[in-house]
């Protein structure tokens, strides 16, 4: 991870990422943003290397998405990358419980 | 129509205790004069001039109404919304979805936001907005709601039934470096707006977000309403951003179009949780763009939401780190998504 890059915040790494893929001109990105955030100024090299860490973890592999999270949040990677089963999505360890709910409701009437 | 006339007096059956101020769009009414400050601008034949002329004359508390007449209001600087209880509406009631004659707009180069509601319950219906405006300042907003930086909240806004025309400014043809959100609900987590609702606007060729629930603004409601890219060169990065707890988003059109899996039609970002989703139809037209993001600890009910994702996408992505996530997701159903990647059933956590 580029520690340089740690502490930006999620909107303004999201403000310039996408102005980046937009292929917007950098100078004037940086300049309308720190008219509109006074408060959360931003410099051209902070930029650059925000941006430069996007693009090496996108080449890496990483999905654009877990990458602006990682680094907004100062995390090489996600702290839990095994995916993980939602309520409604039955799986297959999800199954045999409904099952014997399905049967146990069958059961009783 | 809510207007009505008696005794002599313009009222508001939503709100009888009001009062009813006119404000010319600049076409007179039959047998009526044009806009005038030093009218009294009780009847639509002697309106007023300007929209901060008639708050100038609207109490705070009395639920009064500012109707805008026909035609066109150009602002050179936001109406600033102080008074409790107001409704600022166009003249014609023609239901969501429909542009509407009374249109407030501004100069292409002009770089603020058109209006700011700083009060408690006001309502916005039945206007159009031509805002495709050169901002030189980044994210300044169509409709800014609670816009001062003073820890204070604001409760009960209301958008409803306007028109968005973000790629016309001043009637005039559209410009490309357009920096608007449409709404924008709260300022930050200090300056926060309860239970706002937009409900059945029409927001056409935005570039950025279309509607942003800014952090601590909880319990927004975003209903019917159209949101659509692709007029021009415009890719909405974003219909409805979430960043605050207990937001519901439903029936909406949603068709947004820039390519990033950071971006789509519905995003619950960082602070968001309780966020129900339900029976929108959306279009992620962008490659790898994903129909609902969810980039952060949340808890997300999500049901019968319809996806069209041109290129690759997934209806519903989650992206948190969270250990004990609660969300639940039926898929609704998918179209044409890339079949080499798992569409639908991709609804995992951390990071699919």
């Amino acid at each position: 991870m580029n520690m340089a890059t740690a502490a930006i915040s999620y909107q303004k790494a999201f403000y310039f990422w996408h102005r980046y893929l937009e292929q917007y001109d950098p100078a004037r990105a940086l300049d309308k943003w720190n008219r509109g955030y006074p408060h959360d100024p931003a410099t051209a090299e902070e930029i650059e290397a925000f941006l430069a860490d996007m693009i090496n973890r996108k080449e890496a592999g990483q999905k654009e998405s877990v990458a602006l999270y990682c680094i907004v949040t100062g995390q090489e990677a996600l702290e839990n990358p095994e995916p993980r089963e939602i309520p409604d999505a039955p799986s297959a360890k999800a199954q045999p419980l409904r099952k014997r709910l399905g049967a146990k409701l069958k059961g009783s009437k | 129509m809510s207007l009505f006339f008696n005794h002599g007096y313009w009222s508001n059956s939503s709100k009888p205790g009001g009062q009813v101020f006119f404000v010319s769009g600049g076409t007179p009414a039959y047998r009526g004069k044009g806009g005038s400050d030093s009218s009294d601008g009780l009847t639509p034949e002697r309106p007023l001039s300007t929209i901060s002329g008639a708050l100038a004359k609207c109490v705070s508390g009395r639920g009064d109404t500012v109707v805008v007449l026909p035609g066109t209001i150009t602002l050179t600087a936001p109406v600033n919304i102080t008074i409790a209880d107001l409704t600022i509406q166009g003249y014609a009631d023609t239901g969501p979805h429909v542009r509407k004659p009374s249109i407030i707009t501004a100069a292409a180069t002009y770089d603020d936001n058109l209006i700011q509601i700083d009060a408690d319950d006001v309502t916005i219906k039945d206007l159009t907005f031509e805002a495709g405006f050169t901002n030189t300042t980044a994210n300044q907003e169509v409709i800014q709601i609670n816009s001062t930086d003073a820890s204070s909240d604001i409760f009960g806004a209301v958008i409803e039934n306007c028109f968005f025309e973000m790629n016309r400014a001043a009637g005039a043809a559209s410009v490309t470096d357009n920096d608007l959100d449409v709404i924008r609900v709260g300022l930050d987590s200090n300056d926060r707006a309860f239970s706002s609702t937009v409900r059945g606007c029409t927001i056409r060729g935005c570039d950025q977000d279309a509607i942003s629930i800014s952090s601590g603004s909880t319990g927004a409601l975003i209903e019917n309403n159209q949101i659509y890219d692709g007029v021009g060169s415009e890719l909405t990065r974003i219909g409805v951003s979430i960043l605050a707890i207990g937001a519901c988003v439903k029936n909406n059109f949603i068709m947004t179009g820039t390519s990033s899996d950071t971006a789509g039609p519905i995003s619950v970002g960082a602070a968001a949780a309780l966020a129900r989703i339900h029976d929108n139809r959306l279009v992620a037209r962008g490659e790898h763009t994903v129909g609902i993001t969810v980039v952060n600890t949340a808890t997300v009910f999500s049901s019968a939401n319809w996806l069209t994702a041109v290129a690759a996408g997934n209806l519903v992505d989650f992206k948190t780190a969270a250990t004990s996530p609660s969300s639940s997701c039926d898929v609704g159903q998918v179209y044409a998504a890339d079949p080499a990647t798992a569409a639908f059933t991709t609804a995992t956590v951390a990071g699919s």
